[in-house]
Order: C-alpha cells, then structure tokens, then sequence
C-alpha cells in the first residue's frame, strides 16, 4: 500500500524545509546555548567533578529537555498539516500520485530527521564540555540520555501531527498544540502531586503509576532518575514510584509504552487524515 | 473521439445543503471545455471531486475510463491541477518545488528546466518561493500542473490575479498545451476569457448545470439576435423598401437618417445584405455585432430566476 518512494520525496522535502525555518533554527541556537551553558556553569566554581558532577549537569539539562523538546517537536510538526491545507499546497500535493498515508509518515520522517539533528547539534556542545570536565566516563550515560531525550521530541511531534490532522488552521493547530503542551508538562505534575499527597499508599501507587504512563514526559523523567540512580534530586514526587520501577520489568513496561506513545498517535493521524474529506 | 472525462448524476450535500445537484457532463478528448457560474455555484465543489479531493454523494466520475478508489494513483498521473489560490512552500527555491513534484510524478529531472523555462521562471528559478509576487505563484502552479504533460488539465480560476500581460500569456500557454493534445477543463467567472477560450461550455447556477453547449449553441438556444449596422448613401428615404417585408423576414430593425440597425438571427446575415443589394441599395459600410457569452449569461441567469 505505501510506497517507500513516495515516502522518501516527501520527507525530503520536509527536512529541506525545516532546515530553513526559523523556528526550528531559533531553537537549535536557544537550546545548544543552554545546555552550554548548563554544562559549563554546572561543572565549574563548585568543583564538582567525576560521576557525581555529571548527575548534577544530566538533571538540569533533563529539566531543559523536557520543556524544551516537546514545546518546539509540538508546535512544528501542528504547523506541518494545518499550515499547508490553510496555503493551498496541500491540495495540490493531494493531487499528486502519492497516498495520504504516504504523505503522513514522509512529513513525520522528514521533521523527525530535521528535530533529531537539531537535537544533536544541541547536545554536541555540552557533550563536550562534560567530557572535558568530567572525563569520557559517563559516556554511555549521556549517549543514552541523548537517545531518551531524541524519543521524548519523536513522541511529541507525533502527537502534533495528529493535532495538525484534526485542526484546518495553522493558528488553530499551534494553539491547541501549546495547550497540549501546558497541560502535559505544567499542569499535570501538579496532580502528580496532589495524589502523592494523599494518605493511602494503597491507592496512591496504583494512580502514580497510571498518570505516569500516560505521560511520556514523565516516563522519560523517571527512565533518565532510574539510570542516574539519583532518585533523591528529584523529590519525593516520584521517588516511591522509582522504587516500583526499578526492576527490569519496570524498564521494559516504560520502554514498550514508550512505543506505543510514539506509533499510536501517528497511526491515528494517517487514519484520520486517510478518511478525511478536505470540507 | 473519446470522452476524457464523464460525470454521471453526480451529487455532492452538505448536510442539508446541496452543493451540487445531478449533475451529467462529458468531456471529450482534445477540448476546451470551461464551467461557468457566479461565486458558490458549485464549480470549485465540482471540481474538487473530479481531482479526488472529496467525494460525491451519489453518482459516478470517469476519467479517461478509470475511477478513483480502485485506480486513484492513476488517475492522478493523467491529471495536472492549478488551484485558483494557493502558496508554495517559503522555504524552497522555485527548482526544489518542482523537483519535488517531479519526484511525485516520476517524471525526468531534465524536464524541470523546460517546464520552468515555458512559464518564463527559468530567470529565478534558484529564488525562494517566499519572495515570489502571486503572479508567478501562479505561474510555478502552472508548471507543476503540467509537468507530466497530463492528459486532463484541470484550471481553478486560472486567470484571478494575473497581470494583463499575464493573462495573454497564460491564454496562449492554454492554447499551446490545447495543441499538443491536453483537454482543458477550467472554472471561470471571467465571461471573456471563457468566450476566448472555451469551445463548450456549461453554466452552473444552485449546484445545477442550467445551459450547455457551444456559444453559438446557446446563442440560438436563447434566440439572441445578432445586430447588423448598415449605412448606406444616397436619399435613405427613398432606398428605404417596405419595413413590414423586411421585419416579417428577418426580425426587427430601425432606421435613423442613412443607417439602418438590424437584430436578426445570426445565420442570416449574408442575406440580410444580400437582400439590400438586390434592391440595389448601396451599401457605404457596415458592422456586425454578435451576441456575446455576457449576454447568453444574462439571458440563462433570468431563466434562472423565474423558473
């Protein structure tokens, strides 16, 4: 039914685009400056070095990566869609001989190439000055905190183009998708919160448990604690669900979750969009 | 010569709302054929299901004996579409987008260049789209469109926010890719550019075809007059022959000092003059007025309002 062909012509054309847009350049300068910044500062005055130091810089870059990633992964791929349906192009390419599925997963595949060497370059900057600082041992650490924080923004910019699917306005789909946004990562913490201070540990866990897989945010928060073993920088929010999840099924139940918060909404979104009449 | 493209009974609603209503056309290989109608007559809506874009509610679309569902990937090579307003992505230079499009449609890179060449954005084909004023848009719609040298060139509009200069030229490209063999089918509410154009015509009016055929068709159908202006020399008032005779023959006329105006079917315009000067009346000069499509339009959208 898909045709790889297709699929590559139009993930092409969406990296090139992206490339060159603003946004996503603005970003790349905004975050590979923070998280330069982070690393530098974090790892000088204080005369924290080795592995200890390296935690210290890993937790507030993950903070950077978690409002940072799904914001800029949202609110270009909501763009992608909406944007071209509200130019005109998307008609004409409609009238190409390309599927509407096709076009979904080139578009998905294109801005994830675009946001994953955005990410990358980022990252390089801090990554080489914690390995100045702290020496090449944490490699395999930082490399998977790099990986983790690349399927936090594929996850995210699934979920936009499903946003992007729904909405017939770009204003419309950027709108909705900083909602999404502002509720994933600010506002549900706080009911995070709010059930952690409930008395019954009996029901407390449970309902952690089923907010935190609901959120890909969070995993990815608790999957970066689990590896760093720095359970105790965190608060005391997630700790008791540390605990829970510190065993190996705990890892492979996020990691799978993980993947169906990358794959559902995207099939969604060529379901839709498959289905969908432009009017 | 084969239909290209064939819409049988087609409807489309809208919940309540019947944007197109019955509608039958057949379009035949090698024509110029051109829809007509005021704004929310159903044409864009019409269009929209022959590209694929929707789809009908009841009734069948043919194209060049293929239909969408089973073959959409097919039809699609066969067809070049221009919407009446759209923008290109900003980001991309004008040889990038059509690149892309060629990529789409499988079609040889070394064909960008000439197609680019014939809209006449060979000069900036290396700028961003961005940049580019809605003329030349318009112009890189158009080459996208006809890339792939489509069987069924399908235009939305095709002359809104064109230049004048812009519009001849895209009036002669229609006519160059006419020749090579492309049928046209365009939407217009331009009633010269469809006279210049278009050999068949319909009109819609509510979602419904109300008229179809060639102008002089619909000229006769409606039974508009053609009006002739004949001076003549000498003392009109005695080269005057029976006004009776003349009106029971060929409809009516007025006479004003040497000139005499004449409304009659436009078949019998030779023998409106030849009946002149077998009179011996001589004949100083003359002009003939055909009806025009902005007349025939008139005549089928006052149709329209009393039935």
């Amino acid at each position: 039914m898909v045709n790889g062909s297709n699929v590559i012509v139009v993930a092409e054309k969406e990296l090139l685009e992206s490339m060159r847009s603003r946004w996503l350049i603005t970003f790349t300068v905004i975050f590979g400056l923070l998280a330069l910044l982070i690393s530098f500062f974090g790892l000088s005055g204080m005369g924290v070095g080795g592995y200890q130091g390296f935690n210290r810089v890993t937790a507030s870059l993950l903070n950077l990566v978690l409002y940072l990633l799904p914001l800029i992964a949202l609110v270009i791929g909501s763009a992608s869609i909406a944007g071209e349906k509200e130019a005109g192009s998307l008609h004409v390419l409609l009238t190409q001989p390309v599927s509407k599925s096709e076009v979904i997963i080139g578009k998905f595949l294109g801005l994830a190439l675009a946001l994953t060497a955005s990410i990358l370059a980022g990252f390089g900057g801090a990554g080489i000055v914690i390995a100045w600082k702290t020496g090449t041992l944490n490699i395999t650490d930082y490399l998977l905190f790099v990986l983790l924080s690349i399927i936090l923004a594929l996850i995210f910019l699934s979920i936009s183009l499903l946003i992007s699917v729904v909405t017939s306005r770009r204003s419309q789909a950027v709108a909705l998708a900083i909602l999404v946004w502002f509720f994933m990562i600010l506002v549900y913490d706080f009911l995070a919160i709010g059930v952690a201070s409930l008395q019954t540990i009996t029901i407390v866990v449970p309902l952690l448990f089923a907010l935190l897989l609901m959120n890909p945010a969070d995993m990815v928060r608790v999957l970066v604690i689990l590896k760093l073993g720095g359970e105790e920088t965190f608060g005391p929010t997630l700790a008791v669900l540390t605990r829970t999840m510190s065993t190996s099924s705990g890892m492979v139940l996020l990691s799978l979750t993980l993947l169906l918060w990358l794959i559902i909404p995207l099939a969604c979104a060529v379901y839709l969009f498959s289905r969908k009449q432009d009017y | 010569m084969n239909e290209i493209l064939q819409v049988k009974d087609l409807e489309k609603s809208f919940g309540d709302f019947v944007a197109v209503n019955k509608i039958n056309l057949n379009i035949k290989e090698g024509e110029i054929f051109s829809i007509l109608g005021h704004n929310g007559a159903g044409k864009s809506t019409l269009i929209k299901m022959v590209l694929g874009l929707i789809n009908p509610t009841s009734g069948e679309i043919w194209i060049d004996g293929l239909q969408y569902r089973q073959k959409s990937k097919d039809i699609k090579r066969i067809i070049g579409y221009l919407p009446e307003r759209m923008n290109f992505y900003a980001n991309l230079t004008a040889w990038e987008t059509i690149s892309f499009y060629a990529k789409l449609k499988e079609v040889q890179p070394e064909r960008c260049e000439e197609v680019l060449e014939q809209v006449g954005l060979a000069d900036v084909m290396h700028r961003r789209v961005g940049a580019f004023s809605k003329g030349m848009q318009q112009r890189l719609g158009l080459a996208q469109a006809v890339i792939h040298r489509p069987k069924l060139l399908i235009l939305d509009e095709p002359t809104t926010g064109l230049d004048p200069i812009g519009i001849m030229e895209l009036k002669q490209m229609i006519r160059n890719w006419n020749q090579e063999g492309t049928t046209i089918f365009f939407s217009s509410h331009n009633l010269a550019d469809v006279e210049e154009l278009a050999g068949n015509m319909a009109i819609m009016n509510k979602g419904s075809i109300v008229a179809d055929g060639s102008l002089a068709e619909l000229q006769q159908k409606y039974k508009l007059r053609t009006k002739i202006k004949i001076k003549v020399s000498g003392d009109p008032s005695e080269t005057w022959f029976s006004q009776q005779q003349f009106t029971s023959r060929f409809g009516k006329f007025e006479i004003q000092d040497n000139t005499m105006t004449c409304y009659c079917d436009s078949r019998d315009k030779m023998d409106v003059l030849k009946t002149l000067l077998d009179k011996g009346i001589k004949i100083e000069d003359f002009s003939v007025d055909e009806p025009g499509l902005d007349l025939v339009y008139q005549e089928v959208m006052r149709n329209c309002a009393i039935f």
